[in-house]
């Protein structure tokens, strides 16, 4: 049975990414979506993904193929800083 | 550097009148017609593409301040754009911008702000404002017996500001052959000391770069990022940041964050608009703020 993959959502609002740090299986999307008044980036620390610039009321998805611990910032406000946790799917699992 | 020497280093001028404070200090107000010619102006945070409720039309705000500009009487040597040209760095933003400035009668100097390098893509805005040699990034050049300096502080913004030691052992090279005496000016985008390091308006390194420009009797140091006036002095290092052409900002620590601040019309355009220098004889800067409204 395929479970149901529920999206994943991080708002972004008052400079700070919300959750700050979710967990996603590997193979889910998260998406970005952009409440201030200001534009934002979600940048990743090593460099795997970039959104660019997301304006205002924009959003961005990005899908987390790999498992791993993926730290972000924004590249307009650094201090704005964030992690997506990817696990492995369970079917994966020995 | 003595609080006298200061006021006579630097004075701060409303619109149309110049305050100088005497060594008595009185206020000394005297129509700007009457002062010396400026010798340059700079702009700043145009943020063209952005279009909230701070400022729907950025463009026309930079077009305004632009025909001011060339209706001065005596143009400027220069001007300046001190960053953020753009909101988002894409292609037509910059197309946008360069046609916009394009127009001004002066000879135009521009910097990148982080705004113009989104993507960590520096190529995009070196293309549409290529610097004098098409080689360097930052620079200086000596003018008047003045000697200015470009320095950019937004290629590694995961740091906030940061010069980098490629470019800070530049400025060292750089100012090496420069007298104590020649007056020294400095462009930045962000501010070069800790204004408001809560807020990233700050340079991780700025203090090395200080330390190089404080043997020097007078340094002006100019930048935008912040969206407003605000003034400060460290020896014998006068800065000034200044207001956008595109939206103010609050003032360090008066909101929870950074971000447009939206104002009624009327209130945006004394908020916005450009800044005119004059450099007297003895490398004092006159710095006049000139609003929209």
């Amino acid at each position: 049975m395929i479970p149901l993959v529920l999206a994943v959502t991080v708002a972004i609002g008052d400079f700070k990414y919300q959750p700050a740090a979710v967990t996603v299986t590997a193979g889910q999307s998260v998406r970005f979506v952009n409440r201030d008044q200001e534009a934002h980036t979600i940048t990743a620390s090593d460099g795997s993904f970039d959104s660019a610039g997301v304006d205002t009321g924009g959003a961005w998805t990005h899908r987390f193929d790999k498992p791993g611990r993926y730290t972000y910032y924004c590249e307009l406000h650094p201090y704005m800083k964030g992690t997506i946790i990817v696990i492995a799917p369970r079917s994966h699992k020995k | 550097m003595k609080r006298t020497a200061f006021l006579e280093h630097v004075a701060w001028t409303g619109a149309g009148i110049a305050y100088t404070l005497t060594a008595g200090g009185l206020f000394e107000g005297r129509a700007l017609a009457q002062a010396q010619a400026i010798d340059f102006v700079q702009i700043s945070d145009s943020h063209i593409g952005f279009h909230q409720a701070a400022n729907p039309d950025v463009a026309a705000t930079l077009k305004a301040s632009i025909d001011a500009i060339n209706a001065l009487p005596q143009q400027p040597a220069f001007v300046v754009h001190t960053g953020d040209v753009t909101h988002l760095s894409t292609p037509e933003q910059f197309a946008t911008a360069k046609e916009l400035l394009s127009t001004l009668r002066a000879p135009l100097v521009v910097l990148p702000g982080e705004h113009d390098f989104i993507g960590k893509n520096h190529t995009r805005f070196f293309d549409v404002f290529p610097a004098d040699d098409k080689r360097s990034t930052w620079r200086s050049w000596d003018s008047g017996g003045v000697h200015y300096v470009v320095l950019i502080n937004v290629f590694d913004f995961e740091k906030m500001g940061l010069l980098g030691g490629e470019q800070l052992a530049w400025l060292e090279r750089d100012l090496a052959s420069q007298k104590q005496g020649t007056p020294i000016v400095v462009f930045t985008h962000v501010p070069l000391y800790a204004l408001y390091p809560q807020w990233g308006w700050t340079t991780e390194d700025g203090a090395k770069a200080l330390a190089l420009l404080r043997r020097f009797d007078r340094v002006t140091v100019l930048n935008g990022h912040i969206h407003q006036v605000v003034r400060h002095q460290e020896g014998n290092i006068v800065f000034a940041s200044a207001n956008a052409t595109a939206y103010p900002q609050p003032a360090p620590g008066t909101a929870p964050k950074p971000g447009p601040l939206a104002l009624p019309h009327d209130s945006l355009l004394h908020a916005i608009g450009y800044r005119s220098v004059e450099l007297h004889d003895d490398g004092r800067a006159v710095i006049a703020e000139h609003a929209l409204a």
